[in-house]
């Protein structure tokens, strides 16, 4: 086959899945189908292109594209390291071959997503390097990736209600959700700090009631804190008290002075010796 | 066009689940490793995974992949085994570093694994080596050839390598000088030396002198012998190219240089059966050479000498004195009683051998004549014979440097050192005329200092065996009273005139030892013993001495020790080490322990690591001086080796040991390892010459002056210089010492420090503040420096490169004059000529001429001293010291001699009277001789003084007649093939040696050319 023919069949197949995709009731397994049919396809060509290979730009475009429609696919089916791997292969796309492309209308969103991952996921240094190779004028004006930044910053300064109202307004004032795959982070990035403030927690008390402890972690309902307790094992006492088994942490902070004097001894010993 | 700056895209694909996309990721990533491995590092797991998953398509690519990320990361062991999973992809490769590391590694772990005899040999590292090996011989790497085969022990390989070779024969010299250098296991180097044997003898024309060396190192003497023998037997082999019977009796000369007095003697056994009269053998020279037609004058004269000698002297008996000189020293008795038995009917039977001889056909006397002369050479009577040729007819000793220290020193320790310096300055010449004129200031040496006096004319007359006896004969033991110190001496000298070449003289000694009333007498016995017999390992001497240690006497045990050691030298025999360690632990005198010491180093030379054993079980000792000898046996053992472990062992003691003697001594052994590579000493011992402890400095620079002997080598100048000015008296004494064994024969041409060091002991020797024991170092330093008559140097491998067995245990044995200064004669053994001998077939000297394309000045001989500095230097004397009026006579009357002494040496100065003008003439010479253009290459005869670093630029002087048999660039005695042998030839004649003649000689001596001598020296 040669290439064009080949571009041809990918760029049909990439048809359909748009199609499929934008479809209301989209089928997700065929969007799935669609997809590694047209990567398998694609690397018949510049797939990912890495060593100065000069690619036409119809092909980058289908490729960015499917990766693209695939990155969204993986938000739906939940799946945080497909979307990750997508993501991953975009940047290709986005950064080192920007000049070749236009601006794609998805970058920032898609790019924003990531950012939030990775926050959701606490690799905080990862979210920073990500940061850092956006241009500084998008990091402050782009919405898709203020958010994200604001809620590291959030984090970082320990005002966790505010993510959590960052969560509310989201709920309540759907204008502000910059985009619809953003919920589906900043519950994973909740369930994190969840568990953060548990561990703290855990520590920070010998015992405590439940109620206290769902205003701590932002759970509302009784049902939702004993469910949250019955997940991290803790147990109900009679009293209605939490009570948290304290691990015992051994104490060896004895200096080993025996071993020091007979080290030093040896040193000066040697040290007279050499030469 | 574009550049990714992550590789994190492409990783992610490794996670999908169609095998396509992986298979695509793998052949991305593997274009993009070298920029992006430490990314890919991070995901090397899950490539792992895919290179073990058996339904994956492409295994190998992800093996290489693995492979490569493992050599950014370092891990080259790693690398190499995913290396070899990749299988040929590997070879396309385009990263060239890559390969080239993981070939290295591969080369490196094929090694390993073939070293070890159990390990299990992976098939496809043995593939890629046989596959970089078959490219090796392709690109005609055959020198990386030959070196892969050894290093990794295949005699196929290395078979195929010399075969293949475009040059067989430079291939086959090269294997031989790897195979000795750098194969330490011994069992593999005999390997591939046989390996060798059989190649040289496959050659068109076979490489007979390279085969004997072969030979020699896997210890074949009946090899040796039946090819010696081949060579003679028929002209047939004979040829354009190479002369057979020359050939042979080279190979007779370097077998002498290089094998040992037992081999040798096994050699000539093999050679006497195949004689056609082999009889005839053993009484070599008077009857068979005058049937044989090539008489030579001095042999008869040496019988008639010997046996004058031999009426003389009351204790000797028939069998030491009849004209032997080519018998063998068998080590077994019974052999001995045989031929004592044939010797006794000597008359009878030449007459009747004499016959037999007359029945030969002509082609069989031809042969009977060369066998003869083979066991000539064989028995180092020539080689003996021509160096001390050499060495008298060239001798330059300069006379003032000596005088000069005897009249600087008064202390007696600075005595003795004078009598030993004038020893070496004429080691070998047979010129006592120093100690004959000053005979009056000789007789102040007392006790052990009259000992070392005597001993010292053994050095003189070194190799001057033939009137050994009549030599000594003043001094030998008689009927008399005398406490016996001259008389010990004596017997010391015997040995150092026979040092490894005994013959007849071992039973005289032994008798003498076995008869001494004295334990002074026992202990110069002893000596002279251990010397003669040197690696004889004869069980009736051994006995003798190991009864005269038994008698638990200090001073006799200490030489019986070190005699021990020289008769087993290098047999690491059990017996006697077992004798020598269990007495050691027994006696409570120290000067046994020191003797034995030395005895048990003696023993394991050239063991290797199979001393290991005794050496960590001495080290052990909580005796100090036992331990010392565990540092003397590495020395020994490991000697010239420069063996890794053996070094460490000893910087280790150098710096932990508690007792000063045993970290000098592990110190100083370090010189002995590593003599092959002097470069490397100075950069090992510089800290060392630096420590606070004196002992360790002095080890130091005996270590620099053993290791860089002879070499000039400016290193190790540097660090021993800063020594020479310590505040410690001894560690001057070393440095000057080992100055003096560094610069021995140079001239200021090849090295400028020459003059500095020459004039900073004789600066040491004339300052009254200085300390005796520095000047003793001086005085010792100026004997070393000039020795024999300034013709020998120090080397302690010869020049074929083997390691000299008689120069290392010199100098060993020298180092211990530390303990007891009769000792230091020792080193006389080290001293070799440097000379460039030409012989013809009839091993006479030609007269000849060679053509050294050099200034004469470059490798000339210094200019003596001047007359006048010296009396300058005296006035300054005179001047500070003396007071009473007695000495300043004494002092004016030596003066006038020394002005008489000056005419007659420097007949141009006699003409000026005033000083001042004659300094102005002086000057205005030297101007003149500046001026004057040096030629740019010198015309030096027969036989002629070669320094090392001159042989390069020598060959034979245009139009010569004669051509040699090897190459000139080797040195030492050549025969040379003469292209017109209808013309006569002119022959050098033989220079008598000289010394003094005993009177009671009845027959009258041609007189002796006295004056003409001195002249033709100064």
């Amino acid at each position: 086959m040669t290439r064009d023919s080949l571009v041809k069949t990918v760029v049909s197949t990439y048809e359909k899945l748009k199609t499929e995709w934008t479809k209301k009731n989209r089928n997700l397994d065929t969007c799935g189908k669609f997809l590694s049919d047209i990567k398998v396809e694609l690397t018949k060509l510049h797939f990912l292109p890495s060593m100065g290979h000069s690619v036409s730009k119809e092909e980058l475009l289908v490729a960015r594209n499917t990766l693209e429609i695939g990155a969204l696919w993986s938000i739906a089916n939940k799946d945080i390291p497909s979307f990750e791997r997508y993501i991953a292969m975009l940047k290709i796309y986005y950064m080192d071959y920007s000049e070749q492309l236009p601006e794609s209308a998805y970058m920032y969103e898609l790019l924003g997503l990531d950012l939030l991952c990775l926050l959701a996921q606490n690799k905080v240094g990862e979210f920073h390097t990500s940061l850092e190779h956006l241009p500084p004028p998008a990091v402050t004006d782009n919405v898709y990736i203020r958010h994200p930044v604001a809620m590291e910053q959030y984090l970082m300064e320990g005002a966790y209600n505010k993510i959590y109202l960052a969560k509310g307004e989201i709920y309540l004032a759907k204008g502000e959700v910059p985009a619809e795959g953003y919920k589906f982070f900043i519950e994973e990035l909740l369930s994190t700090i969840r568990e953060d403030i548990a561990d703290c927690v855990e520590n920070a008390y010998d015992r405590i009631r439940p109620e206290d402890i769902g205003k701590m972690l932002y759970l509302s309902g009784t049902k939702e804190i004993l469910e949250y307790c019955a997940q991290r094992g803790w147990e109900v006492a009679k009293d209605g008290y939490l009570q948290f088994k304290k691990e015992v942490r051994k104490n060896d902070d004895s200096i080993p002075s025996k071993e020091l004097a007979h080290q030093m001894i040896n040193y000066a010993r040697e040290m007279e010796q050499i030469v | 066009m574009g550049f990714i700056t992550s590789a994190a895209g492409i990783l992610a694909l490794l996670d999908e689940s169609e095998d396509q996309l992986r298979v695509f990721a793998l052949e991305r990533l593997n274009q993009i490793t070298d920029t992006f491995w430490p990314e890919i590092a991070d995901s090397i797991q899950k490539i792992e995974r895919l290179e073990e998953d058996a339904n994956f398509p492409k295994r190998e690519l992800a093996a290489l992949l693995v492979s490569k990320v493992y050599f950014h990361l370092g891990s080259y062991l790693d690398s190499l085994t995913y290396a070899l999973r990749s299988g040929p992809m590997l070879h396309q490769d385009p990263n060239q570093l890559y390969i080239d590391t993981i070939k290295v590694h591969a080369i490196d772990h094929y090694i390993k694994l073939r070293a070890q005899k159990d390990a299990k040999m992976d098939s496809r590292l043995e593939t890629l080596l046989n596959n970089m090996f078959q490219r090796c011989i392709e690109d005609q790497q055959f020198r990386h050839a030959i070196g892969i085969a050894l290093e990794t022990h295949r005699m196929d390989w290395f078979k195929e390598a010399i075969m293949t070779s475009d040059d067989i024969v430079g291939s086959l010299t090269y294997s031989y000088k790897i195979a000795m250098q750098y194969i330490e296991q011994r069992k593999f180097r005999d390997e591939v030396l046989e390996q060798l044997v059989s190649l040289y003898q496959g050659l068109d024309t076979p490489d007979y002198v390279n085969m004997c060396q072969c030979l020699i190192h896997l210890d074949k003497p009946h090899e040796v012998a039946s090819i010696l023998d081949k060579l003679i037997r028929n002209d047939s082999l004979k040829s354009e190219a190479m002369d057979n019977e020359l050939m042979a009796y080279q190979i007779g000369f370097d077998l002498y240089e290089s094998a040992t007095q037992d081999l040798l003697s096994h050699v000539r056994q093999g050679l006497r059966t195949t004689a056609p009269v082999p009889s005839l053998l053993r009484h070599v020279d008077p009857p068979a050479t005058t049937s044989a037609g090539s008489t030579t004058s001095s042999t008869t004269a040496t019988t008639t000498s010997a046996s004058a000698s031999a009426s003389a002297t009351a204790t000797a008996t028939a069998t030491s004195t009849s004209p032997t000189s080519t018998t063998d020293t068998t080590s077994s008795s019974t052999e001995k009683e045989e031929k004592s038995e044939t010797e006794g009917e000597t008359g009878d039977t030449s007459m009747s051998e004499e016959k037999t001889l007359d029945d030969l056909t002509d082609l069989e006397k031809t042969h009977q004549t060369r066998v003869e002369k083979l066991a000539r050479i064989l028995t180092g009577e020539m080689t003996i014979e021509q160096h001390l040729q050499f060495l008298i007819a060239n001798n330059h000793t300069d006379m003032l440097i000596l005088r000069h220290s005897k009249e600087a020193v008064r202390a007696s320790v600075c005595h003795t050192a004078t009598v030993i310096a004038n020893a070496f300055m004429h080691c070998g010449t047979t010129s006592d005329q120093f100690l004959r004129d000053n005979l009056e200031w000789l007789s102040r040496a007392t006790n052990w200092a009259k000992m070392t006096a005597t001993a010292s004319l053994g050095v003189i007359h070194r190799g001057h065996e033939k009137e050994a006896l009549t030599l000594m004969q003043a001094y030998l033991p008689k009927e008399s009273n005398s406490p016996g110190y001259a008389e010990s001496g004596s017997l010391y000298a015997l040995g150092l005139i026979h040092a490894n070449h005994g013959g007849n003289i071992i039973d005289y000694l032994l008798n003498q030892t076995k008869d001494a009333t004295s334990d002074i007498v026992r202990h110069g016995g002893c000596l002279g013993l251990g010397l003669a017999a040197m690696g004889t390992q004869r069980t009736d001497v051994y006995e003798q001495l190991k009864y005269s240690l038994f008698q638990d006497d200090a001073v006799t045990g200490e030489a019986a020790g070190l005699a021990m050691g020289l008769v087993m030298l290098g047999s690491a025999n059990e017996q006697a080490v077992s004798d020598m360690v269990n007495y050691a632990r027994d006696t409570q005198h120290e000067k046994i322990l020191r003797g034995l010491a030395q005895g048990i180093a003696l023993t394991m030379y050239g063991q290797q690591d199979q001393a290991d054993n005794l050496i960590t079980e001495l080290s052990e000792d909580k005796d100090a001086i036992l331990r010392r000898a565990a540092m003397y046996t590495v020395a020994m053992a490991y000697c010239g080796t420069a063996s890794t472990p053996a070094m460490k062992r000893l910087l280790h003691v150098a710096v932990s040991d508690v007792d000063n003697d045993v970290r000098r001594a592990a110190v100083e052994a370090l010189g002995f390892l590593l003599f092959r590579s002097p470069e490397q000493i100075p950069s090992m011992v510089s800290l060392l010459s630096e420590s606070y402890n004196p002992h360790v400095r002095y080890g130091a620079a005996m270590a620099l002056g053993v290791a860089c002997s002879g070499t000039g080598q400016k290193e190790a100048l540097g660090l021993l210089e800063p020594l020479t000015n310590d505040p410690v008296n001894f560690v001057r004494q070393g440095a000057l010492i080992a100055s003096a064994l560094v610069l021995i024969q140079q001239t200021e041409a090849t090295c400028s420090k020459v003059k500095d060091f020459r004039q900073l002991y004789a600066k040491v020797i004339g300052d009254k503040h200085e300390d005796s024991i520095a000047k003793f170092g001086a005085i010792l330093a100026q004997g070393i420096i000039d020795a024999g008559g300034r013709n020998m140097t120090i080397s302690l491998q010869s020049r074929t490169g083997h390691t000299s067995m008689t120069s290392v245990v010199g100098m060993f044995v020298f180092t211990q004059f530390w303990y007891w200064f009769p000792l230091a004669h020792f080193l006389s053994m080290a001293f070799t000529p440097t000379c460039l001998i030409g012989l013809n077939s009839e091993l006479k000297m030609p007269k000849m001429q060679f053509h050294s394309n050099a200034k004469p000045s470059t490798y000339g001989y210094p200019a003596p001293l001047e007359e006048k500095k010296k009396e300058v230097a005296e006035k300054v004397t005179a001047v500070l010291s003396i007071t009473a009026k007695a000495k300043k006579k004494d002092d004016e009357r030596k003066k006038k001699e020394q002005k008489d002494d000056k005419m007659d040496v420097d007949e141009e100065k006699e003409k000026k009277e005033k000083e001042e003008k004659e300094k102005e003439k002086e000057e205005k010479k030297k101007e003149e001789e500046k001026k004057k253009e040096e030629p740019t290459f010198d015309l030096l005869s027969n036989p002629a003084r070669v320094m090392k670093a001159q042989l390069r630029v020598v060959k034979m002087a245009e139009g010569s007649r004669y051509t040699p048999v090897k190459e000139l660039g080797i040195g030492g005695i050549i025969l040379m093939r003469d292209t017109k042998p209808e013309d006569s030839e002119e022959l050098v004649q033989p220079v008598p040696a000289l010394g003094p003649k005993t009177e009671e000689e009845t027959e009258p001596e041609p007189p002796e050319p006295f004056r003409y001598t001195e002249e033709s020296i100064s």
